[in-house]
């Protein structure tokens, strides 16, 4: 599954951890998280998210 | 003062101000480790450090009147604003460092601000007055600074208000 980059602070969200402290899964695809989901460390949405 | 033990203390003041900062950040990260000990051993290291090069820094003689400090400012954020950081961001994009150039980017923006802000300063206080201000914020991703409100969305990395700090 493909990582994706926080295009304001850098932050990526990896799949295979997900983001347990928010409540997502390990092994969650980025277009699997919930649509409300932001990025933990800045609070982006995820229309900031580039594919890398 | 001696040309040696002032080149010195200046390469002191720097590193002491070096270990300041990395050990904020460790104690940051310390505590998101699950280490809340830890963070608080490299949060108060952090602030010795800081009253280390305070003590370097007032023996250089670089803490005078409030006039004379704001003027130092000015001259340090357009150095960094005119000189340096242009300089920095052109070899980033020939080595192609995107982090370095969004780095470099948020703190040439922010000096901007920085050094209009500072200068505006030296004015009031050459005129023996403060400057009229409630507060001021500071975007926690890029350091955008904006005075007595945040907006809803950070002008220059996108951030969203709830990013900002209030001083």
């Amino acid at each position: 599954m493909k990582k994706f980059k926080c295009a304001v602070c850098g932050y990526v969200y990896d799949p295979a951890r997900g983001d347990p402290e928010h409540g997502v899964k390990a092994g969650t695809s980025f277009d699997d998280l919930p649509k409300d989901w932001v990025c933990p460390e800045c609070g982006s949405g995820k229309e900031m998210f580039e594919e890398i | 003062m001696k040309k040696m033990t002032d080149k010195n203390l200046h390469e002191a003041f720097a590193g002491e101000s070096q270990a300041h900062m990395k050990y904020m950040n460790f104690s940051e990260q310390a505590r998101k480790d699950g280490f809340p000990n830890v963070g608080k051993l490299f949060l108060a290291v952090s602030f010795a450090e800081q009253v280390h090069a305070s003590n370097h820094l007032k023996v250089l003689g670089e803490l005078k009147s409030t006039k004379e400090n704001l003027e130092a400012a000015v001259g340090g954020e357009n150095f960094e604003v005119e000189e340096m950081y242009p300089a920095y961001d052109a070899v980033a994009k020939v080595q192609d460092e995107k982090d370095a150039q969004r780095s470099i980017r948020y703190a040439v923006e922010a000096e901007k601000i920085h050094a209009k802000m500072y200068s505006d300063a030296k004015k009031s206080v050459e005129t023996g007055k403060d400057i009229s201000i409630k507060s001021v914020h500071i975007c926690k991703v890029c350091g955008f600074t904006h005075y007595d409100s945040a907006p809803d969305k950070c002008p220059v990395c996108g951030a969203p208000g709830t990013a900002f700090v209030e001083f």
